[in-house]
């Protein structure tokens, strides 16, 4: 669905910076990154495991596992708020409301000890002034909007009574429940079967089309990319070295990393294809290279990319939207 | 309970702890814990309370003949009493003098007039010694020889006389009715007002202390009479005898001064000893202790004897009596403070005493070790022996800490001159089990057996009478016993008596070790002294000779 | 949920059922019951009298049987020590102290080793963690005969703030409270641990986070209701071993309930208590056991299924 284009930016994210701390050292595994997205818009943001991308989303809730990882620096503006300004106590009264997360795993993303129907509330009950009588019509007419059936029966459900999909129509409605601005999906759909995953999809884009909201969605399948993004930022090493419309990348991927990537997504709109197999692995965290990150797999690398890090270069399309990627390459273009 | 071991580690890691703490306490506030030292015995010298802990008692109850007779009210007395000194039976119970008819089968008790039982409840009168008799000899009575009593017919002849008669003669008879007695007189007056409750709940006695109340397991409270009919006042207020079944608590309890007097068990003596405590003993033996040849059985009479015991020889029998250090025995095992006794169940207090034995003891029983192994060679020993292995009874029975003790340092002594040994654990009912099916043939501790008259102590253990379960089992020795229970002749008593205890030492029939006193650890600041003669069960007696520092 | 009950009450009563068994082996054990119960110099008539009263001459499975109709009613015979006493009567008399100071005793392992556990997970590797790790090395290591004498020593020997033993006042409960709560803190509060540091690492504590809730209630109540569990199993192992430990502690400070009546009854030879002590002790442990199930299946619905 196309992207009204006079969309006013809700979420922009500058040099986020966030590090991982390995005995006394500190290694940057989200690098200087930087996102924008608007409202009813979704990004993907895409790359193979451990690139940084889980981390990106749980840095935007200033929620990154403490003690092993921090957000060292950058700006997270919500609605012309820095996030990463605010108080621990401030923080929580966003998170949820504002900005909110449905995580991988529906099979272990809601406690097992409560039911549903509490779970949902009690979202409602921290974040809206619905009172506390209220709850449990809210929460039916939560799990009514992500389409479960009959859910003035499910609501006092425990988790395992329920399917993986339902449970993540569940966790969905979670994420929902406040009416936030931005939601980040992170790897919703992986352990779904592919037509319920088709269906969530679906309910994503239809609760989109309903609230506005926008969506950073994480994941590492450019099937899902191509049917549900706007935009598309690729990840690697804790940069982005690709970022851009999504047909445009599909086109004309700008970074061999990204070629590599959609070397077996034959067409856009095609059937879905998954990231295919690159030879070599991402570089460990202490082990950067000091040049392209991306260098030591690169089929194209020369003795600069091995030396220098890439600057970005920028190539807008006719519209003038943006279209950025970090290589060497595109020095001469 | 518990293996002896663990005794002992906690009694090491109390005392390092103690000694631990103690330097700590004077360096943190010297003058804070005297001052509260001097308010504690400000207060007792406002209400002198004497608090005695003891183990608990086997059987607690306030109707006596419902216990097995280990521990005596405080507050109740039979007819006869044991001189505090010498032990001997004396007039400090309820009667003023006793006369028996010839064949001792007919014994004649006058009450003391002025006697009277506590609470109003009136004097003691002979019909309170029939009541309590009858009471004691009945179905629920478990008093350990009630039998000789059960049998005899007791009649109140006037107000102050009572007469038992007994259908076969009783030289021990005053044994029966003293200290360790099997009849403790009660008040009829109370019984008839009150029943058997009245007794349960506050049952009126007669001595200097008055029973006040008790409270199951932890102990029990007793008053002093002022202006006791005996002329004895104690000089305190109030005796609590407490029940605390763990060493190293009752350790505690003396030196927090919760406790003045403590039945301390030997192994943590030396600590009590050592914060500034002291021992005091009972003035005569208490208990005597010893090791047995199991089946030492040689008269027919009794059954199958056994075949193929290494101490059937009598020389096998001398060389273990000599392979046993007794003076380093004694010194491990109570510290010394213990004599030696040359015959088990002989006692220089009752009947057939032979001074000649002890003399001779150290000639002949004394430790030799190369006379030992002398001896066993001669034996033939082991090869003469189709199983030379010497079996030693390794348990524990309550009472009797130094039981393993005892098998330890035997197996080491017997080791030492050549013998062959082995240990064997057991519990305590297995051992009578194999012992009532004649078939114990092994080396063990007896039980520490209270000090009684020749006849009782050779009847349970050396005599037919005791089959299956006596320790000997000789023809020549059964028939002097049986002149011995037969005659009413004081002189020919203790001749036969002597008769018995001068075989059974020649013929090395047992391996007899010490003679044991009661022993109680004081606080000296509160206790200055107590006079008993050990010679009741528990060895505890004479609460109301308790002295107490001003 | 009905069903998940009966099948446990079921459970439970099969486990009363092998108890008696053993106890009524207990008897037979060390030979003829004769010896475990008579003293040594018993007379016939004494033997006579027991072997009738006890059915001695009846056939082994008879004789259970009419020890199982007996014990059904409370009956197991009279005490031996405490005469004037049926042996249900002086467990019934005691019971209550045991039940007192045990109480107190897992009252305050519970407060004190929940606390602990959780705040030891939330600052895994912190000082507190280090230091409650120490403490339940020390606490599990050390014999409980042995602490409690320690307690005693330094409490009411050295500094004399508190009795060494017996019972009566509110003092006299503290140390023998301490002392058996001591082992059970040290058990619980890592155990506690363990399972939060799993649950706190779980994803849907993290959607709790991200939906807003505050950390203390991440911590106290999306986590620890699902650690719970973990700890609650345990209570049933702890109310076998503050029943165990009753014997211990009790003989140590002569409290006079169930643990130390077992003691003395043992050594005084007094069979009936003994036997009704155990099994009391047995119905004690599965009655908590089986309550712990009920609980479990409260808090956590999967068990439920």
């Amino acid at each position: 669905m196309p992207l009204d284009p006079q969309s006013e930016v809700v979420l922009e994210v500058r040099n986020l910076t966030t590090t991982i701390s390995i005995r006394t050292d500190e290694f940057a595994a989200v690098d200087n990154v930087s996102l924008s997205l608007k409202r009813g818009e979704t990004l993907g943001l895409v790359g193979e495991s451990g690139s940084g991308k889980s981390l990106t989303g749980l840095s935007l809730l200033n929620l990154v596992p403490k003690h092993a990882a921090r957000v060292a620096g950058g700006a997270v503006m919500l609605d012309g708020v820095d996030l990463l300004q605010l108080s621990e106590r401030e923080m929580r009264r966003v998170r949820g409301k504002k900005i909110s997360m449905i995580l991988q795993d529906p099979q272990t993303s809601l406690n097992p000890s409560f039911s549903v129907g509490s779970q949902i509330g009690e979202a409602l009950s921290l974040h809206t002034d619905v009172p506390k009588k209220g709850l449990k019509a809210a929460a039916v007419e939560m799990l009514r909007r992500v389409r479960v059936a009959a859910p003035e029966h499910r609501v006092d459900a425990y988790p395992h009574q329920m399917s993986g999909g339902m449970r993540q129509r569940v966790v969905g409605a979670i994420a929902i429940s406040c009416a936030p601005d931005v939601i980040i999906a992170d790897e919703p759909t992986t352990s779904l079967d592919v037509t319920v995953q088709a269906q969530y999809i679906r309910l994503l884009q239809e609760l989109q089309a309903e609230t506005g909201m926008g969506i950073i969605f994480i994941t590492h399948d450019f099937g899902i990319v191509a049917k549900v993004c706007h935009r598309l930022a690729v990840m690697y090493a804790g940069q982005i070295v690709e970022t851009g419309p999504v047909e445009r990348i599909f086109d004309a991927p700008g970074h061999p990393y990204t070629q590599a990537l959609l070397g077996s997504v034959p067409k856009l709109h095609g059937q879905q294809g998954r990231l295919p197999s690159i030879s070599g692995n991402p570089p460990a965290l202490w082990n950067k290279p000091k040049g392209c990150k991306f260098a030591p797999r690169c089929p194209l690398a020369d003795t600069r990319c091995h030396t220098e890090e890439p600057p970005v270069y920028d190539t807008p399309d006719q519209d003038g939207r943006e279209h950025w990627a970090r290589c060497w390459r595109l020095e001469t273009q | 309970m518990r293996h002896p071991f663990i005794n002992r580690f906690a009694a090491q890691s109390a005392s390092t702890l103690t000694s631990h703490i103690r330097k700590r306490a004077k360096a943190a506030g010297k003058t804070l814990l005297m001052s509260s030292a001097a308010a504690v015995m400000a207060l007792q010298a406002a209400a002198q309370d004497v608090t005695v802990v003891i183990d608990p008692i086997a059987s607690e109850s306030n109707l006596y003949w419902e216990t097995e007779g280990a521990f005596m009210l405080p507050s109740l007395q039979g007819l006869v009493g044991n001189n505090p000194e010498t032990g001997k039976y004396d007039t400090s119970g309820l009667a003023e003098s006793w006369k028996a008819n010839e064949d001792l089968t007919s014994w004649t008790f006058t009450l003391k007039p002025q006697a009277e039982f506590h609470d109003g409840w009136g004097p003691v009168t002979a019909e309170d010694v029939v009541h309590s008799f009858n009471l004691h000899i009945g179905d629920d009575s478990r008093l350990s020889g009630i039998g000789n009593l059960r049998d005899a017919t007791v009649t109140a002849v006037d107000a102050q006389t009572v007469r038992f008669d007994l259908p076969a003669p009783q030289a021990d008879f005053l044994f029966m009715l003293a200290g360790r007695g099997v009849l403790a007189i009660y008040s009829k007056a109370q019984f008839d007002a009150e029943g058997l409750e009245g007794y349960k709940t506050k049952p009126a006695g007669t001595s200097p202390l008055v029973y006040e109340s008790s409270e199951l397991g932890q102990g029990m409270t007793f008053s002093t009479a002022q202006d006791h009919w005996s002329g004895v006042d104690a000089d305190y207020d109030t005796l609590s005898i407490r029940f605390v079944g763990e060493a190293a608590t009752k350790l505690a309890m003396l030196l927090s001064h919760e406790a003045d007097i403590v039945s301390l068990s030997r192994e943590l003596q030396p600590q009590a000893l050592d914060a500034g405590f002291e021992i005091l003993a009972s003035t005569q033996g208490a208990s005597q202790t010893s090791m047995v040849f199991g089946a030492l059985y040689t008269d027919p009479e009794g059954g199958e004897l056994p075949t193929g015991l290494p101490w059937a020889d009598v020389r096998v029998r001398e060389a273990m009596n000599r392979a046993l250090d007794r003076s380093q025995l004694l010194e491990v095992l109570y510290d010394g403070r213990a004599e030696a006794l040359p015959v088990f169940t002989m006692d220089a207090q009752y009947e057939g005493y032979t001074p000649a034995l002890a003399d001779r003891f150290d000639a002949d029983y004394g430790y030799d070790p190369e006379r030992a192994m002398a001896l066993l060679a001669e034996a033939g020993y082991p090869d003469a022996f189709g199983d030379p292995v010497i079996p030693i009874i390794v348990t524990s029975l309550p009472g009797n800490p130094e039981f393993p003790l005892i098998s330890e340092l035997a197996q080491a002594y017997f080791e030492a001159v050549g013998l062959q040994t082995e240990m064997r654990e057991m519990d305590g009912a297995s051992i009578l089990s194999a012992r009532r099916d004649r078939n114990a043939p092994w080396i063990m501790p007896v039980r520490n057996a209270p000090i009684r008259p020749a006849q009782v102590g050779l009847q349970v253990y050396f005599s037919k009478v005791n089959r299956p379960t006596a320790y000997v089992d000789d023809a020549q020795i059964n028939s002097v016993f049986d002149e011995l229970a037969a005659s009413t002749d004081m002189a020919e008593r203790d001749a036969l008596a002597s008769q018995i205890f001068t075989k059974l030492y020649d013929d090395y029939t047992h391996m007899p070790l010490a003679k044991i006193f009661a022993e109680v650890t004081v606080d000296p600041d509160t206790i200055t002294g107590w006079t008993f003669p050990g010679s009741t069960s528990s060895g505890l007696s004479h609460f109301e000779l308790i002295k107490t520092a001003e | 949920m009905k069903r998940y009950i009966l099948i446990r009450l079921l459970e439970s009563l099969a486990a009363i059922f092998v108890i008696t068994v053993l106890v009524f082996a207990l008897t037979h054990m060390s030979g003829s019951p004769v010896d475990a119960l008579l003293p040594q110099d018993a007379t016939q008539e004494q033997i006579d009298a027991l072997v009738s009263a006890w059915g001695l001459d009846q056939s082994l499975p008879r004789q259970y049987l009419s020890f199982l109709g007996n014990a059904l009613q409370g009956d197991f015979g009279d005490s031996l020590k405490w005469r004037g006493y049926s042996a249900m009567g002086v467990v019934a008399d005691r019971l209550p102290q045991t039940l007192y100071l045990g109480g107190i005793a897992v009252a305050i392992s519970v407060v004190v080793a929940l606390p602990l556990g959780v705040m030891a997970a939330m600052r895994k590797g912190g000082k507190l963690d280090k230091a409650a790790q120490l403490f339940s090395l020390f606490g599990q290591s050390i014999p409980q005969f042995w602490f409690a004498i320690l307690l005693i020593w330094f409490f009411a020997v050295a500094l004399q703030l508190l009795p060494t033993s017996g019972s009566g006042s509110w003092q006299h409960v503290i140390l023998p409270a301490i002392a058996m709560a001591w082992f059970q803190i040290a058990a619980l509060s890592r155990l506690t641990r363990s399972a939060m540091l799993e649950v706190l690492d779980a994803e849907y504590v993290k959607l709790a986070r991200v939906k807003g809730v505050s950390e203390t209630r991440v911590v106290w109540v999306h986590a620890l209701r699902n650690a719970a569990v973990v700890p609650l199993t345990y209570f049933g192992v702890l109310a076998g071993s503050v029943l165990t430990g009753s014997v211990t502690i009790e003989t140590v400070f002569s409290w006079p309930g169930l643990g130390w009546v077992a003691i003395e009854a043992i050594r005084a030879r007094d069979f009936p208590v003994v036997q009704a002590v155990v099994v009391i002790f047995a119905l004690i442990y599965i009655v908590c056991n089986f309550l712990v199930d009920i609980l479990n299946a409260y808090i956590d619905p999967r068990v439920r299924a």
